[in-house]
């Protein structure tokens, strides 16, 4: 056995050179006779051999594991062949709307990814990971500067929501907010001057969500902060609630800037328009200014300061697109998508394509998804069924399948019979549009669907009937 | 379907399995030849191994199966077989034989093994028979076999005495270091052992060539504190090998072949599986790690770890070479299990082998917990590096470790002995199993860092990717 004093000793003499220290033999035990021409090699020799019967010990080892994963909700063994072959390519047609519609689903049913497929989702963990649960959380995070314990989203409360990461903590209070918009923004308000300015942010807009004058105390405080973007969400909630100085001055301008006539011959009808300023005269600017300067005031204001009911009002915009634009999304968040489906069915033009400048609806809130894919989406005017990217919107909108007759309605409108009589002329195209159409099929008619798509050629059908089996198996766990 | 002799050029992956496949046309080299009479036809064709090869085919379309371990599809057997058949050679009518029928009932229709993907931007060479040599009659001279075995022994002496001063000019090399130096090293590494190996090539030497090559990597693989031990290890290890070569006339045989090995002398497939000493285990075996990566010569290595499934917990490892322009190889992959008998090449430690006999694919649900703890591989480890001094890297299968997280990276660790090796980094994939308790795990120690590439943990199988 070599001492430590000799291995230090005869590696030094290894390093700095034999000419320059030589080698101390004795210290091998008189494995080397003095005097042997090769006594260096053989020194090396014996040391490195030494060397490599030292055993490797532990020292500061760490067993905490990175991730801790609920295995009650692991998705199961059969399924993750599929989910990482479909999760890991990098072209493929759909292959965006494909990652969301699975991220959704995992989260409405709750499921994790198995620990192992972590580092080889990275991407869609890094995208999704919000809804993917805690583990996807901790993994997407691990390398953060953050030293928080990694809380499962399931085990947050009251008392520990502040220690979880930032996307957690903005999910938990908007589902805290659905179910008891005042405990929300109290808990809101003592951590508030703790946050970053993107969670206070974050935070605030939680707050869009069962909006009410008991909000306004701290939206003003919220609309002195020191970051510019809190203020300008805050000042945008404040402006939606009647009886604010930011809503009477809003309703004030928005009223000054709309012109008001009359139309037809016999029978006149009012009708408004809006003024728009000199500098605002393209249509996509115009919208875009019209939502901005309407877009936090409540159709009911608008329609009282008016003078009119909303009914009235919104008839009176149907010459005005841009106005009818704002409209229709005021009644669309005021809920009264009666009034958005009888406005769109009178207006063919604006109806054919309403799913895609239309705001979305609560996404959290399944009846307000159902009314306004009813309210809003109209496959019975659309002159052929649309691309790719425009399905992609409306998914981006409702995040999750449509309602049972709207999806009916697609599978039996004509643009899809034509689109599955015509010939294919680019495959690629053909399959991004039953790809997205796909995942807007909601489970119960995914078979009506195979059925329609049964006479397709196969290298077209491939690619769908793979999703609609992964999307089949995620929701039968 | 009648065969035609263009069919079988058209199936043959180049031309030189057409060659290989018409030196196997003698009818002494099928003991035997069948056909059912309904389109299934099939052979025993010998080989070098101690049993010969079964050959099937169905002619109605073209599936076939051969029991050599050939990569290429179909092997030279098959295409014998096909030819023969395309020729109108007789076929005695039997009934099929077990073995046939096994086949059959297997069978997922079509071939049972793909024909492996042309090589991208290689265009699909020409396989004709008409252009084959035409073969020369072998008669056997008694004077010209003397003649030509002396003018063997010569080289054979030649080579010797080349290596042998190969060695001394290694050891003068090591000793220039030495007396230089070791902590001048590093800078000039690549160029001093590009030279080095290079008269090592030129020695005849290749095996010590290949080592001196990949030292500079292997060096600068390791965080600086540690390249002082690795240089003293791997130096060292090349003097050991120089000198045991040199004394290889002291060594028992199983060492005295691997050190000649070790230094550049190759054993063939043939001479392996004619050599009546070569170690045969026939067992079930499962592929429980897989690495590849190109030489500076342009050949893309493949090491594939294999573990038996019964048995004795015996591991082995084939190493293949592939010309990096074949494009993608049809290797083994990790959980494949087939079984198979494996000679292997001689050695105090054997582990490298070749696959005498496949007999077919195998079911394996879960990899068998190893019965040895980390502290009982590292003494095999140990056991197996006293009796072979240069062990390259080794196979630990363990149970009960766990993944931890250290200051430096991964190990794998035995908590109650103490053990803890460090686990070559790769990218954060092993980061899900720090945690988990009492873990099965395979992996190849080198000495220093352990490639993980299997454990059997609570929440399933993990493997590298």
């Amino acid at each position: 056995m070599l001492a430590a004093s000799a291995i230090e000793s005869l590696t030094r003499s290894l390093m700095l050179g034999t000419t320059r220290q030589p080698l101390a033999t004795t210290a091998l035990d008189g494995a080397i006779t003095a005097g042997d021409p090769k006594a260096s090699l053989k020194a090396l020799a014996l040391l490195g051999q030494f060397q490599r019967f030292r055993r490797p010990v532990a020292q500061d080892l760490d067993a905490k594991p990175v991730i801790s994963a609920d295995q009650s909700r692991i998705i199961p063994e059969p399924v993750r062949p599929l989910l990482r072959a479909l999760l890991t390519e990098r072209a493929g047609e759909g292959r965006q709307v494909v990652t969301l519609a699975v991220a959704d689903l995992m989260a409405r049913r709750k499921l994790e990814l198995h620990p192992f497929d972590l580092p080889l989702l990275e991407q869609f963990v890094k995208t999704h990971g919000a809804l993917l649960g805690g583990s996807a959380l901790a993994w997407a995070e691990r390398n953060g500067t953050q030293d928080s314990e990694t809380i499962l989203s399931g085990a947050l409360d009251e008392s520990n929501w502040t220690l979880a990461r930032p996307m957690q903590k903005a999910e938990f209070i908007a589902g805290l907010r659905a179910r008891d918009p005042t405990r929300a923004r109290q808990l809101i308000e003592t951590a508030f001057a703790q946050e970053r300015a993107t969670d206070r942010l974050q935070l605030v807009s939680t707050l869009a969500s069962n909006l009410s004058e008991s909000d306004v105390p701290f939206l003003q405080l919220a609309a002195a902060d020191r970051a510019p973007s809190v203020r300008e969400a805050a000042e945008a909630l404040l402006a939606a609630l009647p009886g604010t100085p930011q809503s009477g001055k809003r309703l004030a301008d928005c009223v000054a800037c709309i012109k008001r006539g009359k139309s037809g011959v016999l029978r006149r009808r009012e009708t408004l328009q809006i003024e728009f300023p000199a500098t605002v005269q393209e249509e996509s600017r115009r919208i875009q200014w019209a939502n901005s300067m309407f877009g936090c005031i409540p159709l009911d204001a608008l329609a009282r300061a008016l003078g009119l009911s909303p009914e009235k009002a919104v008839a009176a915009a149907a010459d005005d697109p841009a106005l009818l634009h704002v409209l229709l999304n005021q009644a669309a968040r005021a809920q009264r998508y009666d009034l958005v489906a009888s406005a769109l069915q009178n207006a063919h033009e604006l109806g054919r394509h309403a799913y895609a400048w239309m705001d979305g609806p609560d996404t959290r809130n399944a009846a307000a998804v159902e009314d306004w894919c009813s309210a809003v989406i109209h496959p019975d005017l659309w002159p052929e069924m649309p691309a790719g990217p425009t399905l992609y919107g409306i998914y981006q909108k409702t995040r999750a399948p449509l309602p049972d007759s709207v999806a009916r309605a697609v599978l039996g409108c004509r643009a899809w019979r034509d689109f599955l009589n015509r010939s294919h002329g680019s495959a690629s195209e053909s399959i991004d549009k039953i790809v997205h159409t796909a995942v807007l099929i909601p489970s119960q008619l995914r078979n009506l669907l195979r059925r329609g798509l049964a006479p397709l050629p196969g290298y077209i059908t491939e690619r769908p009937l793979t999703v609609l089996s992964l999307l089949d198996q995620l929701e039968s766990t | 379907m009648t065969l035609t002799l263009a069919q079988v050029e058209e199936l043959a992956p180049d031309q030189g399995s057409l060659a290989a496949a018409r030196a196997l046309l003698a009818p002494a080299k099928w003991p035997v030849l069948a056909a059912d009479g309904a389109g299934l036809v099939w052979g025993e064709c010998q080989g070098s191994g101690s049993q010969p090869y079964r050959v099937m085919l169905a002619e109605a379309d073209l599936g076939y199966k051969c029991t050599c371990p050939s990569r290429k599809f179909p092997c030279k057997h098959t295409l014998a077989l096909m030819w023969m058949r395309a020729q109108g050679r007789p076929f005695a009518t039997e009934e099929r034989p077990g073995w046939v029928n096994d086949w059959l009932s297997r069978r997922r229709g079509g071939s049972a093994r793909p024909k492996p993907a042309a090589p991208p931007d290689a265009p699909s060479a020409p396989r004709s028979i008409a252009d084959l040599p035409e073969p020369v009659e072998q008669t056997v001279d008694p004077r010209l076999q003397a003649r030509a075995t002396a003018q063997r022994e010569r080289s054979r002496a030649e080579r010797e005495a080349t290596i042998l001063a190969g060695l001394e000019e290694l050891d003068q090399w090591i000793a220039d270091q030495l007396e230089r130096g070791l902590a001048g090293f590093a800078p000039t590494a690549s160029e001093q052992c590009r030279v080095i190996a290079r008269r090592l090539v030129d020695a005849k030497a290749g095996g010590l060539a290949s080592r001196l090559e990949q030292l500079p990597a292997a060096l600068f693989s390791l965080p600086e504190h540690e390249r002082t031990e690795l240089l003293i290890e791997r130096l060292g290890e090349l003097h050991l090998i120089a000198e045991a070569y040199r004394r290889q006339s002291e060594l028992a045989p199983p060492l005295r072949a691997d050190v000649r090995l070790t230094v550049g002398w190759t054993m063939s497939r043939d001479e392996l599986l004619d050599d009546p000493m070569a170690l045969r285990c026939k067992r079930c075996w499962m592929v429980v790690a897989s690495f590849s990566e190109i030489q500076p010569d342009k050949l893309r290595r493949i090491e594939t770890w294999l573990t038996a499934l019964d048995g004795d917990e015996r591991a082995a490892v084939l190493i293949d070479f592939f010309p990096v322009s074949a494009g993608s190889v049809d290797s083994y992959a990790p959980g494949e299990a087939f079984e198979a008998e494996l000679a292997f090449y001689p050695s105090a430690a054997p582990m490298r082998a070749i696959i005498a006999e496949r007999s077919g694919p195998a079911v394996a649900e879960r990899w068998p917990s190893p019965s040895l703890d980390l502290t009982s591989a590292i003494e095999h480890y140990e056991s197996a590096l006293a009796a072979r001094p240069w062990l390259g890297p080794w196979p630990l299968a363990v149970r009960d470790v766990a993944v931890m997280r250290g200051p430096s990276g991964l190990h794998l660790t035995d908590a109650r002995a103490g053990l803890a090796l460090p686990i070559a980094p790769r990218d954060d994939q092993m980061l899900p199993l720090v945690g988990l308790q009492d873990i099965d795990a395979f992996g190849v120690w080198d000495g220093r860092r352990l490639q993980l590439s299997l454990a059997e943990t609570s929440l399933g199988r993990w493997m590298a990717t």
